[in-house]
């Protein structure tokens, strides 16, 4: 069973089977190819169409179809392509002699042959060697990098070999280093062709037929002028087109790929981030839901669609891609929703636990009555070492002096009150979240804190810890400090992170300007400053 | 040096005298010039014809007209103008000249 074509020749038509028709097309364009440069090939060739057309009709009597043998015969009345090549001494005062050999190998992309595009196997027809070798190459250096910008670019500037005719000048002779590059070359101008397809000449001639009829000028020419918009037009679509193409490959593939390599970065390998730890233990002593589920959620919520997006650049870029299974779209839509209603309910969920905030009954100790108080941190050579890259709520995770995880956090602040008139207290209030009162105080009471106290010192720890398990949930410490009026209160420079920016103060010192200075409890519940210029 | 090249250039250096020849005194078309070659042995492979028809017919030496055809496309029938003729004429004479000369020399 062969498929029939029809065609015109001469104004008569013919049913013409697939086969043979490949054969007669590429005949005719390589003898219009054999024709060009020869004066008047246009109508040359009319006359050849329809000499072909007139010998089809002689042959074809009986049956209806034009087979290959049809072809083949009139291949051999007429003579090779070269035998349409007049000698050029015989004209010669009127040969322009801008006939040259059409032998050269021109590259193109095979499609028969391809694993992507085509590309590799059109260099290995182009370079005369085995396609598996350009493949092998593209493969080695393609982790480089280049190869695949260099494959792309390829892709959309060299032609696919798609008549007969180019896959055989696709096949031709060797070729060499400046025909590679003036490939290259035409690639990029093809739009630029387009434009300069808009041929002056043409219009004045129209503009001459119309005669002397002025509308039939403005008519020419606003045709002309439409055909020539037509044809940049197209041309740009189809360049910009491909162009979309690449760019949705490039920047889908890049999403794709970098979402891999963070998943497996943060979640395999445990790497030590300077002192620091592997941010997956950080995230999963903050997210209450396993944090491998939620990373596979998340990668599925930006995966399918930069995969899909990549795979329409595809589409754009290669017309016959093998077209997506119904079953494979529904399954990625599926699978994409999903993801998505699951990453809202976790995300709600995470909300909620963090939905109530409590702080635990301070505890109160009395202090000696001193003049002057000095407040300094106290720092622990065993977490001072830890300075967090990751954190969460400034909450961060280390290792305690067994080698355990723990939790691990430098948020505390202290503030400074008047007794009024009592003798001098320190508070200590830990406060957390949780999903309801009772968690989040469990959780307020896993806070370990320690402070110091001799005669006229307070050490306040810089950090306090909580165990893994009680994950991070805005955990923090707030110290107040009571004290009677005109107390002084010293305030170490290592405070300066510490200090709360509630203190009242008559400098209108913000935080961390306090610390350093003798300052002196007034009336008023503010401090004053006793050592600061004025 | 190829034999068959210059036969066929040989063949060539007259194939435009006597396309012209063909229609001397009467109209012809395409097939029946081709026939008319062909049967002379002048004309191998139908091709070379159609470039050179179109040249003598561009430099003012053929005219044509077209007949519509019962079995095939319309015919484009070939027919010399006046200055065809006198060129013929001339190549007929200059033909002839260089016949004797061949003669006398191959003889």
């Amino acid at each position: 069973m062969n498929k029939t074509i029809n065609i015109n020749l001469a104004g008569i038509v013919f049913h013409i089977d697939e086969e043979a028709f490949d054969k007669l097309q590429s005949y005719l364009d390589a003898v219009k190819k054999s024709l060009k440069g020869t004066e008047g090939n246009e109508e040359i060739i009319a006359d050849i169409e329809a000499r072909i057309a007139e010998l089809f009709s002689e042959r074809i009597k009986e049956k209806e179809v034009v087979t290959k043998d049809d072809v083949d015969y009139i291949i051999a009345k007429l003579g090779q392509p070269d035998d349409y090549q007049v000698d050029d001494s015989i004209f010669d005062e009127e040969t322009t002699g801008s006939k040259k050999s059409n032998k050269t190998k021109r590259l193109y992309r095979d499609t028969d042959d391809k694993i992507i595009g085509g590309v590799c196997s059109g260099i290995g027809h182009y370079l005369g060697i085995d396609p598996v070798w350009v493949r092998l190459i593209f493969i080695v250096l393609f982790f480089g990098g280049f190869p695949i910008i260099a494959y792309l670019i390829l892709w959309i500037i060299v032609p696919e070999a798609a008549t007969t005719a180019q896959k055989l000048e696709m096949k031709g002779e060797a070729a060499n280093l400046s025909n590679i590059e003036r490939k290259v070359k035409e690639g990029f101008e093809n739009v630029k062709k387009k434009v300069d397809d808009f041929d002056l000449d043409e219009t004045g001639k129209k503009v001459k037929e119309t005669g002397s009829s002025f509308f039939g000028m403005i008519t020419s020419i606003v045709g002309s002028f439409f055909s020539f918009l037509g044809k940049l037009i197209t041309g740009i679509f189809a360049f910009a087109g491909k162009l979309i193409g690449v760019i949705l490959i490039l920047v889908s593939f890049a999403v794709i790929i970098s979402i891999f390599i963070t998943f497996i970065t943060f979640s395999f390998i445990d790497v030590n981030f300077g002192s620091d730890i592997a941010p997956i233990f950080l995230a999963e002593s903050f997210v209450d839901f396993p944090v491998w589920l939620s990373s596979i959620l998340l990668i599925l919520a930006i995966g399918i669609p930069f995969f899909m997006l990549m795979y329409l650049g595809l589409k754009i870029l290669i017309k016959n891609i093998k077209p997506m299974s119904g079953v494979v779209k529904l399954s990625l839509l599926g699978a994409w929703l999903l993801s998505i209603f699951a990453l809202i309910f976790i995300s709600i969920n995470q909300v909620a636990t963090e939905s109530i905030r409590v702080s635990e009954n301070p505890k109160i100790e009395q202090l000696q009555a001193v003049d002057t108080l000095y407040v300094k941190m106290r720092t622990s050579k065993h977490y001072d070492r830890v300075d967090p890259l990751f954190n969460i709520d400034h909450m961060s995770m280390s290792y305690d002096q067994d080698g355990e995880q723990i939790l691990f956090s430098r948020h505390i602040r202290f503030d400074v009150h008047n007794s009024n008139g009592a003798n001098p207290t320190v508070e200590v209030s830990r406060t957390a979240k949780g999903r309801n009162y009772k968690k989040a105080l469990e959780r307020a009471q896993k806070i370990a804190y320690d402070y110091e106290l001799t005669s006229n010192t307070l050490y306040l720890n810089n950090y306090f810890t909580a165990p893994t398990d009680s994950k991070i949930k805005a955990q923090e410490v707030e110290i107040d400090l009571y004290l009677p009026e005109n107390t002084v209160i010293q305030l170490d420079s290592n405070t300066a992170n510490y200090i709360s920016h509630q203190v009242d103060n008559n400098m209108d010192f913000y935080r961390k300007d306090m610390a350093d200075h003798l300052w002196k409890m007034s009336s008023n519940n503010q401090l004053e400053c006793l050592d600061c210029e004025q | 040096m190829n034999i068959e090249n210059t036969k066929a250039q040989m063949r060539k250096g007259v194939l435009e005298f006597c396309i012209l020849s063909v229609m001397d005194g009467q109209d012809k078309y395409t097939s029946e010039i081709l026939d008319a070659l062909k049967e002379a042995k002048l004309l191998v492979v139908e091709g070379t014809i159609y470039p050179l028809l179109t040249r003598l017919k561009n430099s003012g030496l053929l005219d044509y007209r077209w007949e519509e055809s019962t079995s095939g496309p319309p015919r484009k029938y070939y027919s010399l103008t006046e200055k065809g003729r006198e060129f013929t004429k001339e190549l007929d004479q200059t033909w002839n000249e260089l016949k004797n000369a061949v003669q006398k020399v191959t003889k």
